[in-house]
C-alpha cells in the first residue's frame, strides 16, 4: 500500500506543483512576452520567412544543386 | 548544406556573414550529432511498423473469417491483436516519437545531442524490450490489461531505456543556446515528463500492486487514453507546430493562441479516460467530470486547429509540391476531426450507443494513424535527408506512400464508424438478435464493414512497403556516399 | 514550384547579405497588437466553461461514492441517491456466493454435515432474531434441524456482510418460492438493531443452539 500512497501524493501534489512551477518560471522568464518574435524563432538567415523548405525530390532539383 | 560553404562565405564577406556562417556550421553540427541515433530509431520504427501492419492484417482478417490461422496458438486473435497494438504503439509510434522529439529539441534549442551513444544504447535496449514483450505476448504471457499487455519481465527494460532517453532530451534542453522556448518545446518536454508518470503509475496500480474492482478499470482507461493524449498527441501537435510554418516559410497564424492551447491540454486531457465507463458501476460524478473534461478538450483542439489551419490558409496549392506538407496537413486536419468526434463520443447519450462497438476502434485509429502516424511520416521525410545529407531517391514512392496511407485510413475509418454506430443501434434494440445467420443480427450486420477494413489494411500495407523501399534505398545511397567520402548532390537549404 | 532565390551559392548569399540587409523577415517584425484576441474566441471560452460548470453540478449526484445515478441529487431529490435494489435478487446472488458452499444451491445442505435450510424450523421461525444472530456471529456445537442432529461450526459474517446484504440473504432464504417458503421478510434495520445489541458477542465466540433457544424469535423493540 505504501507505494500506492507515494503514487497518490506524487500525482496529486507533485505533478500539479511542477506544472505551476513551470508556469511561474515561464512567466518570470518572459516566455509569454513578445510572442510574435518567438513565432519567428524557427526561421533564420539560412531559412528565412517566405521560403519553402521542402519539396518532392526530382529532376528540377538537381539542376539547382549546390554541387560545384 | 555542404560542409565547405561556411568557410567560403567567410572568405567572401567575413563581416556580414559571420553570423550566417556560424549558424550554418552549428546547424550542420546539430544534424550530424543526431545522425546515428535518429537513423537507428527510424529504422527500428520502420521494422516495427511493418511487423505491426502484418499483425493488424491477420487480426482484421480473423474478424470476418474466424477460421483463418485459428489452429496456431501463437496466432490466435487474443494474441495477435495485442501484438499488433504493442508493435505499433511501443515499437513504431514511440520510437518515431522519440526520434522526432530529440531532433526537434536539438534544432529548437540550437544545441547538438551530446554523447549520442548513450541514447543509441537505450534505443537498442528499448527494441530488445519491445521484442521480448511481443514474443511474450505471442507465447501467451500477456498481462491481459489493455495497452499494458507486455509481460512483466520486459517492462523494466523499457522503463530504464526510456528514462535514459528522456534524461538525454532534458540534458540537451538544459544546454540550449536558444533561450526563448518555441511552442513545440513545451509540448515535447511535457510529453517527456508525462509518459513515465503514466507508465509507472499504471504499472504499479495494475500489475505490481493491483487495485481491485472498478478502480482497476478506471486506472486502465486513464492510462490507455492518456498514452494517446499526453504522450502521442503533444508530440504530434508539437511537430505540426514546427513543420507547417517551417515548410511553408510562414510564421504561425497567431502564436499567442498556442499558449492557451498547450496549457488547456495540460489541464483537461488527464481527466478524459473515464468517459469510456459511461454506464459502468462508477460513482456518477467521476464519469460526469470526465465527460466535462472531454468536452472542454474542444478548447485546446479548436485553438490548435485555428493555428494550424490558418497558417495553412491560402497555401493549399503548395501541397502539390511538398510531401512533408501533405502528411502534416493531413495529420493536422485529422487531429481536429478526430478530437471533435471524440468530444461527441464522450457524451452519455452517444456513448450509450457507440461504445463497445467497432466505432471505438475506428476512432482510436483515427487518432493514432490518421493524425499521429501521418505526422510522424511527414517528419521522417523532412528529417532524414537533412541528417544524412542524401535526398529521397523517388518522388513516386513518396506519392504512393501518401496516397495509399491516406486513402487506406479513410477507407478504414469512415465505414467502420458508420458500421459501428449501426452496430450500437442494433445492440440496444432488444428485437435484434445477437447472432442469427438468417436475419439482421448484431454479429452478421458488421461483417461487410469488417471486410472493408481488411481491404483498407492491404492498401495501407502497400503504402508502408513503398515507405520501406524508399527508406532502404536512401540508406543504401547514404552508405554508398559514405564509402566514396563525397556527399550525394543535394539542394543545400532544404 | 517557383524557383528559389538562388542564394545557395556562397556568392549569392553574400550579395543578399550585403545589399539587402532588410532581409524578408524584417518585414514581419513583431507587432503584438497585430491581431488582438477576438471577441468570438473569448465568447467561445466562456460558453464552454459555463457549460462545464453547469454539467458537473447537474450530473454529479452530490459527489456520493455510492451514487451511480447521474440524475439523482439535483434540485432537492437528494434522498433517493442510492438505487433501490430488490432484496430477493440481491439475496439470491449473495446466497449463491456465500451460503451455497455449505448449505448447497438447492438449500438442502449435506446430510450429517451441513443442516438444510429448506423447511428448517430455524429458518422459518416466526421472527428472524435467531437467524440474524447465527449469520452475524456463527454457530458451534450440537444442533437439531428437522429432527436430525448436526455438530459442526458455521463461520461468522459480522465483518464480511453489511446490514443490507444480511437482510437480503435472510429474506431470500425465508421467502424462497421454489422451496415453498413464505415467512416474513427481514429488514436491514432489524439486522442493524441486533448487530448493535450483540456487538460484544464476537469476543465470546460463536453461538450455541442452547443459547439461541433461550432467546425469543422476535427481537423485542427497544
Amino acid at each position: 500500500m505504501t507505494v500506492v500512497w507515494i503514487l497518490f501524493v506524487s500525482s496529486v501534489i507533485v505533478l500539479p506543483a511542477a506544472a505551476l512551477l513551470a508556469l511561474r518560471w515561464a512567466v518570470r522568464h518572459g516566455e509569454f512576452k513578445n510572442l510574435q518574435k518567438t513565432a519567428l524563432s524557427i526561421f533564420d538567415e539560412e531559412e528565412p520567412v517566405g521560403r519553402m523548405t521542402d519539396r518532392f525530390p526530382g529532376p528540377q532539383r538537381s539542376s539547382k544543386s549546390s554541387q560545384p | 548544406m555542404s560542409a565547405t560553404s561556411p568557410s567560403i562565405l567567410q572568405a567572401l564577406s567575413p563581416s556580414d556573414t559571420e553570423d550566417v556562417a556560424q549558424r550554418r556550421a552549428l546547424l550542420a553540427e546539430i544534424d550530424a550529432s543526431c545522425r546515428g541515433t535518429l537513423m537507428l530509431f527510424f529504422g527500428a520504427a520502420l521494422v516495427w511498423l511493418l511487423i505491426g501492419t502484418v499483425f493488424a492484417l491477420i487480426a482484421s482478417w480473423k474478424m470476418h473469417s474466424p477460421d483463418f490461422l485459428a489452429d496456431i496458438p501463437w496466432l490466435t486473435f487474443g494474441r495477435v491483436r495485442p501484438a499488433h497494438l504493442n508493435a505499433v504503439v511501443f515499437g513504431f509510434a514511440s520510437e518515431a516519437a522519440i526520434a522526432v522529439t530529440l531532433w526537434l529539441i536539438c534544432r529548437l534549442c540550437r544545441a547538438p545531442l551530446m554523447h549520442g551513444w548513450v541514447v543509441n544504447i537505450a534505443g537498442v535496449f528499448w527494441n530488445i524490450g519491445v521484442a521480448i514483450g511481443i514474443g511474450g505476448i505471442l507465447a501467451g504471457h500477456s498481462t491481459a490489461i489493455e495497452w499494458l499487455e507486455i509481460p512483466g519481465y520486459a517492462t523494466p527494460l523499457l522503463f530504464v531505456s526510456y528514462a535514459l532517453i528522456a534524461i538525454w532530451g532534458i540534458i540537451t534542453f538544459r544546454f540550449r543556446r536558444e533561450k526563448h522556448l518555441y511552442v513545440s518545446q513545451w509540448y515535447l518536454l511535457a510529453a517527456l515528463f508525462w509518459f513515465p508518470w503514466l507508465y509507472s503509475a499504471a504499472q504499479i496500480l495494475l500489475i505490481m500492486e493491483p487495485v481491485r474492482g472498478v478502480v482497476q478499470a478506471t486506472v486502465n482507461w486513464w492510462f490507455a487514453h492518456n498514452v494517446l493524449g499526453l504522450w502521442f498527441t503533444p508530440i504530434g501537435i508539437g511537430a505540426i507546430y514546427y513543420f507547417i510554418p517551417k515548410v511553408l516559410g510562414i510564421p504561425v497564424y497567431k502564436y499567442s493562441l498556442s499558449v492557451i492551447g498547450f496549457w488547456s491540454l495540460a489541464l483537461f486531457y488527464n481527466w478524459n479516460g473515464m468517459h469510456h465507463l459511461v454506464g459502468g458501476p462508477l460513482p456518477a460524478w467521476l464519469i460526469t467530470v470526465s465527460i466535462v473534461a472531454s468536452v472542454m478538450m474542444t478548447i485546446p483542439v479548436v485553438t490548435v486547429g485555428l493555428n494550424h489551419h490558418f497558417t495553412m490558409w491560402g497555401s493549399f496549392h503548395k501541397l502539390k509540391d511538398s510531401p512533408v506538407l501533405r502528411f502534416m496537413v493531413f495529420g493536422g486536419m485529422s487531429y481536429t476531426v478526430t478530437s471533435l468526434h471524440g468530444v461527441l463520443l464522450a457524451l452519455r447519450s452517444v456513448s450509450e450507443v457507440t461504445h463497445f462497438t467497432h466505432s471505438t476502434i475506428a476512432h482510436a485509429h483515427q487518432g493514432m494513424y490518421a493524425f499521429f502516424t501521418m505526422v510522424m511520416f511527414g517528419a521522417i521525410y523532412y528529417i532524414v535527408p537533412r541528417i544524412i545529407q542524401v535526398e529521397w531517391p523517388s518522388a513516386r514512392l513518396i506519392s504512393i506512400h501518401f496516397w495509399a496511407s491516406a486513402i487506406g485510413i479513410m477507407l478504414y475509418i469512415v465505414p467502420l464508424i458508420i458500421g459501428g454506430t449501426l452496430q450500437g443501434v442494433a445492440m440496444i434494440n432488444p428485437d435484434v438478435p445477437f447472432l442469427d445467420p438468417n436475419k439482421y443480427s448484431v454479429v452478421t450486420m458488421t461483417v461487410p464493414y469488417l471486410r472493408v477494413r481488411s481491404v483498407s489494411g492491404f492498401i495501407i500495407l502497400v503504402g508502408h512497403l513503398a515507405f520501406a523501399t524508399s527508406f532502404i534505398w536512401i540508406v543504401a545511397r547514404w552508405i554508398k556516399a559514405a564509402r566514396q567520402h563525397q556527399p550525394t548532390p543535394i539542394v543545400s537549404n532544404v | 514550384m517557383n524557383p528559389d532565390p538562388d542564394n545557395n551559392t556562397p556568392a549569392a548569399a553574400g550579395v543578399v547579405a550585403d545589399l539587402a540587409p532588410a532581409d524578408p523577415r524584417e518585414h514581419i517584425e513583431p507587432n503584438e497588437a497585430q491581431r488582438p484576441m477576438s471577441l468570438w474566441y473569448v465568447t467561445f471560452l466562456c460558453l464552454f466553461f459555463g457549460w462545464g460548470g453547469y454539467y458537473v453540478q447537474r450530473y454529479s449526484a452530490d459527489y456520493g461514492a455510492l451514487s451511480y445515478d447521474e440524475n439523482a441529487g439535483f434540485g432537492g431529490a437528494k434522498t433517493n441517491i442510492v438505487k433501490q435494489v430488490d432484496p430477493y435478487v440481491l439475496g439470491k446472488r449473495l446466497f449463491e456466493n456465500v451460503c451455497a458452499k455449505c448449505h448447497q444451491p438447492d438449500g438442502h445442505g449435506v446430510a450429517g454435515q451441513y443442516p438444510p435450510l429448506v423447511g428448517s424450523e430455524w429458518a422459518l421461525a416466526s421472527g428472524p432474531a435467531r437467524m440474524v444472530r447465527i449469520a452475524l456471529d456463527g454457530l458451534q456445537g450440537p444442533i437439531t434441524v428437522k429432527g436430525a442432529g448436526y455438530n459442526n461450526t458455521m463461520t461468522p459474517h459480522r465483518d464480511a456482510l453489511n446490514d443490507q446484504q444480511l437482510a437480503a440473504i435472510l429474506t431470500y432464504v425465508r421467502t424462497q418460492k421454489e422451496w415453498g417458503h413464505n415467512a416474513s421478510a427481514v429488514a436491514p434495520e432489524e439486522v442493524a438493531g441486533i448487530r448493535n445489541k450483540t456487538k460484544d458477542r464476537a469476543a465470546l465466540g460463536s453461538w450455541t443452539a442452547a443459547e439461541l433457544l433461550a432467546l425469543p424469535d422476535h427481537e423485542p423493540r427497544p
